[in-house]
């Protein structure tokens, strides 16, 4: 029996690939067949990692897919011909009327995307969705097969690796808070809306304050220069930084010299930037949103409303109360236990089991 | 450990922000007008990184791989060999254009950069000249 794992596009340092790799590494020391297709590969990866769709392996009936849906793409109808078994992984598909005003290829995108996953809704045997919010989605579109939540795979080793020292080493030990939100310039993240939180933190409590924007603006460059007018608007182009698409070490530094994590987004199918901010005990503040809360479940602070003001005092408090601060690192500790490698790694071979047992009694 | 009661904690931040009669005065995004539809203010970097795309993309793709179940991709595949005899030629040729337009600002960034390659210059002359005309005032007073 074959395990093949498709996805859209297999790219380095994105969260969707970054599962695929991951539980394409657990399946090989379970001993299944695997492998990971994709329809675009990023060149900068290991030839070994991954095939093109157009070189899959024949599938016979007892084999499995293991498709991850993220966005739109042919495969998301092509999948229902494979005569195989087909487990789908619904990593969440951002609504297109975000992208309307900024960029027409991710507004195409999303919404072909929507319409893929309706398609599937009868095509597919059974699902994992990353989070309870993501689940509902799909109960929402229609999917009458079993589904479980499984969160992402997350390879907290990687996180061991060395930082890059020149960020530390500029932006460490000045006595500025150095307030962080990870993730692609993109607009349902909302980055305008921490923008907000961070002058107005700024303004009223910190002049010594920085906020980095970490990630990149591939495809919304218009989003992005609207962002950056916004920041010249409120003239803090000396304290807002845009790093673009960084190096994983940079990343892995900008999380070291981090004070505060602000996450403002209102759409996440499960939002791992939260988990890197845990791991690297960052306090994390955050507005619930989609599946912010269930990722955060209980660690970090989550508030009901977006309020500005209150988000900045939040801050504020958060920098100048280091008992406070400590207790909430030392929840979101807790809160990562549950999210051990080795945890969900044997939760998802215990669905894997459970879904192949099932073929067999039927 | 004892739960951390974040409820209680907003209630003072809230009562700090009333006492101190802080309010959020900060534009909006939304009264931010989209660079798009705005008069642009030159960035260098922004002008690479656009440049860079269109490179990549002044060319068309007419063939693309279709969407949808078996009779819906069929469908769409009678449609484009009907379309085609009008579809391909117009396509063609706004990839041609597109291809002239790209050369065109392949050619304003080498322009670009020429200019500044020579207003750098012209700033390293002046700063040797400036320096030169001072060392020859220096000069001229000592000898007066």
């Amino acid at each position: 029996m074959k395990i093949i794992q498709i996805l859209t596009t297999i790219a380095y340092g994105d969260a969707v690939s970054n599962d695929a790799v991951a539980l394409a590494d657990t399946l090989q020391r379970a001993g299944y067949e695997t492998g990971i297709y994709a329809e675009n590969i990023d060149p900068r990866l290991p030839e070994e990692l991954a095939g093109k769709t157009d070189s899959l392996p024949s599938l016979k009936g007892e084999d499995i897919i293991i498709y991850h849906l993220s966005t739109g793409s042919p495969l998301n109808y092509q999948i229902a011909e494979y005569p195989c078994r087909k487990l789908m992984i619904y990593h969440n598909i951002t609504p297109f009327s975000y992208f309307e005003a900024y960029s027409y290829d991710a507004w195409k995108l999303c919404r072909s995307g929507q319409e893929g996953m309706r398609f599937l809704a009868d095509k597919v045997d059974y699902c994992l969705a990353d989070s309870e919010y993501n689940k509902a989605d799909l109960i929402k579109a229609g999917y009458s097969c079993p589904i479980d939540v499984l969160p992402i795979l997350i390879p907290f080793a990687d996180y061991e690796k060395e930082p890059d020292v020149a960020v530390i080493k500029k932006y460490s030990d000045d006595r500025y808070v150095n307030i962080l939100f990870t993730g692609r310039i993109a607009s349902n993240k909302k980055q305008e809306d921490v923008i907000r939180a961070f002058a107005l933190y700024r303004k009223l409590y910190n002049p010594r304050a920085r906020l980095f924007l970490v990630g990149s603006y591939n495809g919304m460059e218009r989003y992005c220069s609207r962002l950056k007018k916004y920041v010249r608007e409120l003239q803090l182009e000396n304290s807002v930084y845009f790093t673009g698409h960084i190096s994983f070490a940079e990343i892995l530094a900008y999380y070291r010299t981090a004070d505060v994590f602000l996450c403002m987004s209102e759409h996440e199918g499960f939002c791992v930037p939260l988990i890197e901010a845990m791991y690297f005990g960052v306090p994390v503040i955050a507005c619930d949103s989609s599946a912010i809360g269930g990722t955060l479940n209980g660690a970090g602070v989550l508030l009901k409303e977006k309020n500005y003001l209150e988000t900045a005092g939040m801050i504020q408090y958060m920098t100048t109360h280091p008992a406070f601060r400590e207790s909430v690192v030392k929840k979101q500790y807790e809160r990562l236990q549950d999210l051990e490698h080795d945890k969900i790694e044997k939760q998802f071979l215990d669905y894997l089991d459970a879904f192949i047992r099932r073929r067999n009694f039927s | 450990m004892s739960e951390i009661d974040i409820e209680k904690i907003m209630d003072e931040i809230r009562e700090d922000i009333r006492r101190k009669g802080y309010a959020d005065d900060t534009p909006s995004f939304e009264e931010i007008e989209n660079p798009e539809q705005a008069g642009y203010q030159y960035s260098e970097a922004e002008y690479q990184a656009i440049l860079q795309e269109v490179n990549a993309n002044y060319n068309i793709v007419w063939y693309r791989e279709l969407e949808g179940g078996f009779p819906a991709r069929f469908l769409k595949k009678v449609i484009r060999k009907l379309t085609s005899f009008l579809g391909v030629p117009a396509v063609v040729d706004q990839s041609n254009y597109n291809a002239l337009v790209t050369r065109e600002f392949n050619q304003l960034s080498g322009y670009i950069q020429a200019q500044k390659d020579e207003l750098d210059r012209c700033h390293q002359e002046i700063a040797l000249l400036t320096d030169k005309v001072e060392a020859l005032e220096k000069n001229q007073r000592n000898f007066t």
